[in-house]
């Protein structure tokens, strides 16, 4: 289990996050939803074991796999939890297979089965036609593959004796659509097949509605909602959560619902 | 989506990702050899390679040539402590280099960048032109001075500079690295203006001393001083190998490689010790020998790849080749006299900078 109580983070007196509970199970899928300054990305850095960042204070408890998170070393943390970062620049030219090779660093193993691994994670991510390009060569949409691969190769035991969880930091921001379904798609078979808990900050109300068991709302550092799509997905919570109006609607082309989302709804500021 | 296969086929692991990279380090090593012997017979007074090879196969146990003594007192007086330096200044400077362009993320990092060699300087010139108001005549006699108290105070200069420059870039438990370089930045302005103040006051004499201090020599090689100097500079690049993954994965930045189980602030703070100490204790035996530790690193990177298990060694035996190769020229191009290696290494190394600035700027950060 990975989950948090009465978690706040206070920049001075303003709070980014303040008492935020879950919990995220083994095998669920959870997508985290609310507008720029909500606190989502504070909220993963906590979980993903970072300090919440210089001059603000954070209180509350995050808990993974029983303990509490800072009692974990980093190297034991990190065959936990893997995170997939919003944006991360490399410093020297790399090529996408010595990158993904780089996330087996936690493990103890020889350098052909890392290679091993690096090779099948980028297989799997859909990235192993450029594995020796250097990274900063590739796409937007490569890179993503490539990044996602190294989320892979870090989680990439299946035999453990402890559940693990993956973090996933707006990961369709700079994708487009097919590559945005794509690569939820693919994390969500990885993290089936490994029994991983699965934690993403989306923007898409549609892409969370379809790929996540349950969603968090939050506005303001606060939790304004959780539950299954259809629990948090309410034309009022929308309003409250993003200040826009919206219609709630059965899917046409699949199970579950279709947010359609129009112009900042009047006297939303609730 | 094909399924994943579940326990990788180790058997079937293809070969390595960049394959030369173990036939690089033996080529390096083949090649670093062949320099050695070759700095040791040539000089003011030659001694042939094979004199050389049976001298050196002469004084292991068990083993005996017939040598020239003549040629054997001026190969273990003269040349081979002052090879065995070079070797110690390359290798040590690169690997120095090495770590910094890996802490600091960024491929143009030098140790002089912050302020470890220019703090040694400035302790030295200190010494030199201020050392006789402060200090008892007998320690500022000649052999005094060159060999105790001018690596002394230049490694205390080094050590001084590198927690000064820590301490102001460690803020809240994470050392941050912009203000450590900006910090590094100050500190050489400083220490610039204060050695500008000290060659406006030194005598003639003193000056002779300080341009030479500032530019670098191999001149002051003996056994005494590599025996302390050479396990030091050992230790730091055995112990820059153990950094080597932790530095790949600084790669992606601290909060990512702290994500892959790295210990951050251990491998920064082992990084930057390193870099202290190799640093000041060479140029406490040699002066400041630029550029080395820039570009010995960065040639390893374009033939083998960043991977930092490749570029630490690579980059020690490629700067031991360098200097051996600098020094030679230096005692051999305007004999009787000498030329300061530093001027060397600059006029070779500054252009080979402002290319590879060139270079960035045209084809984006590398």
């Amino acid at each position: 289990m990975l989950s948090c109580h009465a978690l706040s983070v206070h920049a001075g007196r303003t709070p980014l996050l303040a008492s935020v509970d879950f919990q995220l199970a083994p095998g669920e899928r959870l997508a985290v939803l609310g507008e720029n300054g909500a606190g989502k990305s504070t909220l993963l850095r906590l979980l993903a074991g970072e300090s919440p960042g210089p001059g603000l204070r954070s209180s509350g408890e995050v808990h993974i796999a029983g303990r509490r998170i800072g009692a974990w070393t980093a190297r034991q943390l990190a065959r936990l939890r893997a995170v997939l970062p919003q944006q991360t620049d490399l410093a020297f030219a790399f090529n996408a297979l010595e990158l993904v090779q780089l996330a087996r660093y936690p493990h103890d193993e020889t350098e052909a089965r890392s290679l091993t691994i690096a090779r099948q994670a980028l297989r799997l991510a859909d990235a192993a036609a450029f594995e020796q390009r250097e990274v900063a060569t590739l796409s937007g949409g490569e890179r993503a593959r490539v990044f996602l691969a190294v989320c892979f190769a870090q989680l990439w035991e299946t035999q453990v004796e402890q559940p693990r969880y993956l973090l996933l930091d707006e990961p369709t921001a700079a994708l487009d659509l097919a590559h945005q379904h794509h690569l939820l798609d693919t994390a969500r078979r990885f993290a089936n097949e490994r029994g991983l808990g699965l934690l993403a900050i989306l923007h898409d109300l549609n892409l969370a509605a379809q790929y996540a068991d349950r969603l968090l709302l939050l506005r303001q550092g606060r939790l304004l909602a959780q539950g299954r799509p259809d629990e948090v997905l309410t034309a009022e919570r929308i309003a409250q959560g993003f200040g826009v109006s919206s219609c709630i609607l059965a899917h046409p082309l699949r199970p579950g619902l279709l947010v359609a989302t129009a112009a900042p709804a009047r006297g939303a500021s609730v | 989506m094909t399924t994943v296969s579940c326990t990788p086929d180790e058997a079937g692991a293809e070969a390595a990702n960049r394959p030369a990279r173990r036939s690089l380090l033996v080529l390096l090593g083949t090649v670093l050899a062949v320099t050695v012997v070759f700095a040791i017979g040539h000089g003011a007074y030659r001694i042939p390679p094979q004199a050389v090879l049976a001298i050196l196969l002469d004084a292991l146990p068990g083993i005996s040539f017939a040598v020239d003594a003549q040629q054997s007192t001026v190969l273990a007086a003269i040349r081979a402590p002052r090879v065995v330096l070079a070797v110690l200044t390359g290798a040590g400077l690169a690997v120095a280099g090495a770590l910094m362009q890996g802490l600091f993320r960024n491929p143009l990092a030098d140790p002089a960048l912050i302020g470890v060699s220019a703090g040694a300087a400035l302790a030295a010139a200190c010494v030199i032109v201020l050392g006789g108001l402060l200090l008892p005549a007998t320690l500022m006699a000649g052999g005094w001075l060159a060999a105790v108290v001018l690596p002394l105070a230049a490694f205390a200069g080094s050590l001084a500079v590198t927690v000064l420059v820590y301490r102001i870039g460690m803020a809240h438990g994470v050392l941050s690295l912009p203000m450590t370089l900006l910090a590094g930045i100050a500190i050489n302005a400083l220490v610039g203006a204060c050695i500008g103040l000290l060659l406006f006051i030194a005598s003639d004499e003193q000056l002779r001393t300080l341009t030479f201090w500032n530019l670098g020599s191999l001149a002051s090689a003996h056994w005494i001083a590599l025996a302390v100097a050479g396990p030091l500079v050992l230790g730091v690049v055995l112990a820059a190998l153990a950094l080597a993954r932790p530095l790949n994965a600084l790669s992606l930045g601290e909060s990512r490689a702290a994500h892959l189980g790295v210990d951050v602030v251990r491998t920064k703070r082992s990084a930057i010790l390193l870099t202290a100490l190799a640093t000041g204790v060479l140029v406490s035996l040699t002066g400041v020998i630029g550029f080395i530790g820039l570009v010995a690193p960065h040639l390893i990177r374009l033939v083998a790849g960043p991977d930092h298990r490749i570029v630490i060694p690579g980059a020690a035996l490629l700067g031991a080749i360098l200097v051996v190769l600098a020094d030679v020229a230096a005692r051999t191009l305007v004999t009787p006299a000498e030329l300061p290696i530093g001027i060397l290494t600059a006029v070779l190394g500054a252009p080979f900078f402002l290319f590879l600035l060139l270079h960035r700027k045209t084809h984006g950060a590398r």
